[in-house]
């Protein structure tokens, strides 16, 4: 229980990258807590024993405080959960039971009545420092609400049972709860799914392709924004692994209707996309769906895969041969959908990639093989706008520093989002940081609000419409071209970009 | 006539025309402790305890009467002494005796001994005017031992990791509890201590205070002193980056029992107040007819005194709203 309350603490606090506290504490934990731990991190979450406001009214009876004083206490703490904790006296501490012990009564005081409720909690109060408490407030009353992504859930179990992510992140997806079954049961069992092929490692060109040789050794095609993943067709059925080794299963129809003309034993790479949705699906697919579901209800509908590498088919392995083979092959089964490009020289090259606009141009060698070599994403030049910087988001273990940055709207700035700092020298990014240290104005959080004097060039990659954001645009790939030292320097307005939006 | 009335200057005794912790230039001022909140510059004369007018003197450039505790002292037509509080070295409460009406003034205190400052006792009085800088029962204070005992563990981890562990405290009182706490002869590590928290330090040492001995952050070299632990004032420490290599911080206060007030950062839970338990206790203690409540959380204290059936009220009505210093 402890160690638990201590990685939500750390959790919070982000003092690690998460994947490194979480597999610290699964390192030490025994099984049972282990799988609680996992349980509650991805929102398989205990039901609720007792609202807040009852847990706040126990402590002040267990602490013997009258009504109005819990109430100035409560405006005091902020939190009901945390001043619970706080208000009854501290016990005399002996070792007390894991979390799974905690988690198992609380499930066992399903059918106890509103008096045996109490008596546990204040017997359990009187066993707990505060941290855990607050914890155990927290899940008693249902406002536990810490969670981690299915990827560094699954990186940090990986990580210490020695597995493979795909196996990991297989089981996790599965439907499993400390309430049926075990840790062995849940996450130790033999892989059953088909993990993914290697991906071929992709780099961006940063100046032209010359370095890359002959342009006529290369194959191009349009980029479209998106994960890249791999459809693995079987005897039982199909399924995709992401590139951020996360699986996504049956229910995506269009995905679906590709499965459905493939042979068992086939495996495609392509990219695995919203066609005309608002955005690239990049990062956290599921997640993403997830909230795009809210906004527009037929994500899962639309989402797409778009195949452009035959990693295996009817059961013989394809990814040895030279990619022009595989590509020839896909070509004929008439599942690519966008054309292949044969150069003669880079200027048609340069040219195909104009035809194509702000997407670029993605580059295979012809006699490249499936997982070794790499898969070259040609952009086209960025936009490029003239930003103030209003925000700073200062930075945290296993993440920098991010900017964010106002456009004009008539007589006012409005954000328009985030951008990472890379594109600044280290000795810029110590002198913002300096910078802004000395200009900050207000703080939420890690956030600062700094005085609205500082000018970049930003450059974006693509524009679309987003009712989420407060400019009303989604600016995708925004990042840092230079820092303007010239005080004169215009802020761009925003009308051209929502003009784009709307094209 | 009460003994002591709450005046645009301070505390004041008409009865022996002087003032206790003024905040305006007076010309007699009885200190309880050398906080800036307690003890200010300008006053055309000071009476205070050995180890006050020590760090009075280094403080504010001022030299202070001087009176032991528990010694007597008549002032026009009012008798007063000094007692041990608890707070820091040399800290005070006042007893003011006027025809035979004892009133006591804490000043800022807490009962649990410490190890460095003289332990607090209780002084009998009719009126007791008591601090309640944590005065709601959401603070209850763990002893001392378990919190140093909290600050090893995360000291020993930062070593381990060859970070740098530094811990925010109050130059005068906090720092030097960190100190006998955690170096000396069973430390984990080296303790460096801040410019200003060494002088003071040094300054205590000379009046007997027992400190252990720690490395003045001048010498300190993040090669050679690595996985040390430095206790510097908060102003030192509040910029992104301190200029001694990676860096984990950490502040040691009551208020750290808040999460609202940690925030994103280590927090240890160690005061030099008087906790819920602790103000009730020290209140009940003096056995006073009426009690009047300053600083934090008055208005809330003296109500729920009134309903324990004390005579309570908050001190001056709500006029009081100095800054506090010392937590």
């Amino acid at each position: 229980m402890k160690d638990f309350a201590r990685l939500c603490e750390g959790l919070r606090a982000a003092l690690q990258p998460p994947e490194t506290a979480l597999a610290a504490y699964l390192e030490a934990a025994p099984d049972a807590d282990r799988l609680w731990a996992l349980a509650l991190l991805s929102g398989r979450r205990p039901k609720r024993l007792m609202r807040l406001a009852e847990l706040g009214q126990l402590a002040a009876e267990v602490a013997r405080v009258p009504d109005w004083l819990l109430q100035d206490c409560r405006r005091e703490v902020g939190d009901i959960a945390e001043m619970a904790a706080l208000l009854v006296p501290p016990a005399d501490l002996q070792p007390a039971p894991g979390l799974s012990h905690w988690l198992g009564s609380l499930q066992d005081l399903a059918g106890a009545d509103g008096a045996g409720r109490r008596a546990w909690l204040t017997l359990a109060w009187g066993q707990l420092g505060q941290r855990e408490r607050i914890l155990l407030n927290r899940l008693a009353t249902g406002t536990f609400r810490q969670s981690l992504t299915p990827g560094i859930l699954t990186r940090a179990l990986a990580a210490v049972l020695g597995r493979s992510d795909a196996d990991m992140a297989q089981k996790l997806s599965r439907n499993w709860s400390p309430q049926t079954g075990d840790f062995a049961t849940s996450f130790l069992t033999p892989a059953s799914v088909r993990p993914s092929h290697a991906f071929a490692p992709e780099a961006r060109l940063t100046g032209g392709p010359e370095p890359l040789g002959l342009a006529g050794d290369w194959l191009g095609w349009r980029h479209r924004p998106g994960q890249r993943a791999q459809l693995i067709v079987e005897h039982s059925g199909w399924h995709l692994w992401t590139a951020a080794a996360e699986r996504l299963g049956p229910g995506l129809p269009q995905i679906a209707a590709l499965a459905d003309r493939l042979p068992p034993g086939t495996v495609l790479e392509g990219v695995l996309w919203l066609p005309g949705g608002t955005g690239a699906v990049t990062g956290d697919p599921l997640r993403q769906l997830d909230q795009k579901c809210g906004a527009n209800g037929d994500a899962v509908a639309r989402l797409d895969f778009w195949p452009e590498d035959l990693l295996e088919w009817q059961g013989t392995l394809q990814s040895t041969l030279p990619y022009e083979a595989r590509r020839a092959r896909l070509d004929a089964l008439g599942l690519t959908r966008d054309p292949v490009h044969h150069f003669a020289d880079w200027a048609e090259a340069q040219a195909a990639k104009t035809a194509v606009g702000a997407d670029g141009l993605v580059l295979r060698h012809r006699r490249s093989d499936a997982s070794a070599s790499t898969r070259w994403l040609w952009p086209s030049p960025p936009q490029v706008v003239t930003a103030m910087l209003i925000y700073c988001e200062t930075a945290r273990a296993g993440r920098g520093a991010r900017y964010s940055f106002a456009l004009q709207d008539g007589p006012d700035l409005v954000a328009i989002g985030p951008a990472p700092a890379d594109g600044l020298s280290a000795a810029e990014q110590a002198e913002l940081a300096t910078w802004v240290a000395r200009h900050t104005t207000q703080r939420f959080g890690p956030v600062r609000q700094v005085a609205a004097e500082l000018r970049f060039d930003l450059g974006f990659d693509r524009v679309s419409r987003s009712g989420r954001r407060k400019s009303g645009l989604l600016l995708e790939g925004l990042r840092i071209l230079c820092w303007r030292q010239d005080e004169a320097a215009l802020i761009s307005p925003i009308a051209p970009l929502r003009a784009l939006a709307e094209r | 006539m009460p003994v002591l009335s709450l005046t645009r200057s301070g505390l004041y005794c008409a009865a022996g025309d002087f003032y206790i912790d003024p905040w305006r230039k007076v010309s007699r001022a009885l200190i309880t402790h050398g906080h800036s909140d307690h003890a200010s510059k300008g006053h055309g004369a000071y009476l205070c305890t050995e180890g006050t007018a020590a760090v009075i003197a280094h403080r504010l450039g001022v030299s202070a009467q001087t009176i032991g505790y528990g010694q007597t002292l008549q002032i026009g037509a009012a008798r007063v002494s000094f007692h041990p509080a608890g707070h820091v070295p040399g800290s005070a409460q006042i007893s003011v005796e006027v025809a035979g009406e004892v009133w006591g003034v804490s000043g800022d205190y807490k009962l649990e001994a410490d190890g460095v400052c003289e332990p607090f006792v209780p002084v009998p009085c009719h009126t007791f005017i008591s601090e309640c800088t944590f005065g709601l029962p959401i603070f209850h204070w763990q002893p001392q031992a378990v919190i140093f005992a909290e600050i090893t563990d995360w000291w020993q981890t930062n070593r381990a990791a060859g970070r740098l562990s530094a811990i925010a405290a109050y130059s005068l009182g906090k720092a030097q509890r960190l100190l006998a706490g955690l170096a000396g002869p069973d430390a984990v590590g080296l303790v460096v201590t801040h410019r200003s928290i060494s002088q003071t330090s040094d300054i205590l040492r000379a009046q007997g205070y027992p400190l252990p001995a720690a490395l003045g952050a001048e010498a300190f070299d993040p090669v050679r002193h690595a996985g040390a632990l430095l206790i510097a004032p908060p102003a030192a420490l509040s910029g992104e980056a301190t200029p001694f290599g990676p860096v984990a911080q950490a502040a040691a206060s009551g208020w750290m029992a808040m999460a609202r007030r940690r925030g994103s950062g280590q927090g240890f839970v160690l005061s030099d107040h008087a906790d819920w338990p602790g103000l009730n206790r020290a209140i009940r203690a003096t056995g006073a007819e009426r009690v009047l409540m300053t600083h934090g959380y008055a208005a809330a204290f003296a109500r729920w005194l009134r309903q324990q059936g004390i005579d309570a009220d908050v001190l001056g009505g709500d006029s009081d709203h100095r800054p506090a210093e010392g937590e």
